[in-house]
């Protein structure tokens, strides 16, 4: 049955008449001699690499954000999520010019000839326009969002994620297709000449010719891998300390904002100005044993300080020295288990991240503080003023702002 | 396009099938994704933006890059085709990648640390360098020339 299916999805198609067999679609339509499953191969790899990379450090993100009753992200190291979440933004910025690359470079395969050999050859055809509008579409919104750019009407973040699924599911198709061809490609150097007519008895013994002029296939591939670089080089000081001087092309410098840190959300955008100026503002503190703090009691307890980036999901990151309560006096105070999750709750009237929720090793890790205090200073109203939320290892739009409440689940 | 088929047909790679199992699942879950979470995820502006990426690169972006290279390539001195040919490659890929950041549609008024930098001259100084270097090599590719010209 198996082998019936088999020879059925492979058998021949009529073939269309050759009159219809012009422009692009004429054999040799395209002379490029980079348009080579050397070349095509190599940059395969690369993007296979890339987009792996970029498609697990996703999922991480993803489940840092929403996560499954069975996934515990750990406080320590400090820094974890601002590498993942930078691989993920500089793996996807690097992927843009050898996707185009790759795409150029097998562009003839659009306009083979037939179009459509066997109904196995249909599947695999759009099996890969699957794959190239999801890699398309991943890069593209990836790209405008880091830009807050959005020209789209569905939402950012999880549309990303589903269409992640599409695309990684199409590639794993598209390598098995092409797996043993690859191999084969890659075997072969890139500047052996495979020039002669494949199917035709080779000429008897040709002098080689010289090159002819123009980039070479080693030349273009070197510049493809020039081009992601300089993309890496130029944006990836909006993460990496030491770099910041060349970031050129970053969506954020890390040293420009208010107090030296960029912003990502103001407190003229989400609407709270008023409600955290206002001298009225109280901490509730719901639990066991509830209590109200104004900001003068808040400042008067025990404060600690602490070494702790702000890690955006969009790429950036920047380490700060914070100041304020420690989360797990607050919580002592307040009766609550040591195994007790705690939601964190914002002045913001909506949003999707008015609130986070701690679970118990991010709510009693020492480093977890209710901010009041950021680089020596009291905080702007921009980072947060009253009172914020920094916790180790987290990404930021679950490090809430402007925070009005904390309440203990149990 | 070049293949290397014909010469020996590589035999296909029998663990294709597990991929091709694995790879129809992830599309299917993340279909599905797409379709329950209809309310953000706007099936139909996500299509429309699904499509307008293949037909954006095939029948926009690439042939503009092939009527740019018919028209230009050939117009460039043979001897030093190769580098200009590098030089505009990665202009181009790099000027594409800065684009969002150059236009600067996501600027907001209320948070100014939002793309800060003057993203257009810097673009200018990234591709300043790169044709220093595209000159740099031309120097030197002439150089040797006249060097193995007097041996």
């Amino acid at each position: 049955m198996v082998l019936g299916a088999h020879r059925l999805l492979n058998r021949p198609l009529p073939r269309p008449p050759d009159l219809l067999r012009q422009g692009p679609l004429r054999a040799g339509a395209f002379t490029s001699r980079l348009h080579d499953e050397r070349v095509a191969a190599r940059l395969g790899v690369a993007l296979g690499i890339s987009f792996s990379v970029c498609f697990l450090t996703g999922l991480l993100s993803h489940a840092i954000q929403q996560p499954p009753g069975w996934f515990l992200w750990p406080p320590r190291p400090v820094n974890l999520y601002r590498v993942t979440q930078g691989l993920h933004v500089l793996t996807g910025l690097a992927s843009i010019p050898l996707l185009l690359a790759k795409l150029w470079t097998v562009y003839p395969k659009l306009w083979e000839w037939p179009p459509v050999r066997s109904i196995a050859h249909a599947v695999e055809r759009i099996a890969l326009a699957v794959l190239v509008g999801g890699a398309t579409l991943q890069l593209f919104t990836g790209l405008a969002n880091i830009a807050y750019w959005y020209p789209f009407r569905f939402f950012f973040t999880r549309t990303h994620y589903w269409t992640a699924w599409i695309t990684i599911g199409a590639l794993l198709i598209h390598v098995g297709t092409k797996v043993s061809i690859a191999r084969a490609a890659l075997a072969t150097p890139l500047d052996q000449s495979l020039d002669q007519p494949l199917d035709q008895p080779a000429e008897p013994e040709q002098p080689d010719e010289p090159d002819p002029p123009g980039l070479s296939r080693r030349g273009f591939l070197t510049s493809v891998g020039v081009a992601s670089g300089v993309v890496v080089v130029a944006t990836a000081g909006q993460t990496v300390p030491g770099l910041t001087r060349l970031d050129l092309l970053g969506a954020r410098r890390p040293d420009i904002g208010s107090q030296g840190l960029p912003v990502n959300k103001s407190a003229k955008g989400s609407g709270v100005t008023k409600l955290a100026s206002d001298p009225a503002y109280r901490l509730r503190v719901d639990g066991p044993r509830g209590f109200t703090l104004s900001l003068d009691e808040l400042r008067a307890l025990p404060q600690r300080t602490v070494a702790l980036p702000i890690t955006c999901v969009e790429g950036w990151s920047v380490g700060a020295r914070w100041s304020g309560v420690p989360m797990g006096e607050l919580l002592d105070r307040a009766g609550a288990p040591r195994d007790a999750r705690v939601r964190v709750e914002s002045l913001q009237k909506g949003g999707l991240y008015r609130t986070s929720v701690l679970d118990p090793s991010h709510a009693r890790d020492r480093l977890t503080l209710l901010a009041l205090r950021v680089n020596g200073e009291e905080l702007d109203l921009d980072h947060g003023f009253p009172c914020r939320l920094i916790a180790p290892n987290r990404p930021g739009v679950l490090q809430t702002k402007w925070v009005a409440r904390l309440e203990v689940l149990t | 396009m070049t293949t290397l088929s014909g010469r020996d047909e590589p035999r296909p790679w029998r663990g294709r099938f597990l991929l091709y199992g694995v790879g129809a699942a992830a599309i299917l879950w993340g279909l599905r994704g797409i379709v329950v979470d209809a309310a953000v995820t706007q099936p139909v502006n996500w299509a429309v933006f699904f499509v307008l990426g293949v037909l954006g690169h095939d029948v926009l972006l690439a042939p503009i890059v092939f009527v740019v290279a018919l028209v230009g390539v050939r117009r460039l001195p043979a001897r030093y085709r190769s580098l200009v040919q590098a030089g505009v490659v990665v202009s181009g890929l790099v000027t594409l990648v800065a684009l969002p950041v150059v236009l600067g549609f996501g600027r907001r008024p209320d948070v100014p640390s939002q793309l800060p930098l003057p993203y257009l001259r810097n673009l200018l100084l990234i591709l300043a360098l790169v044709w220093a270097a595209v000159a740099v090599l031309v120097v030197r590719r002439r150089i040797q020339r006249s060097r193995a010209v007097m041996e």
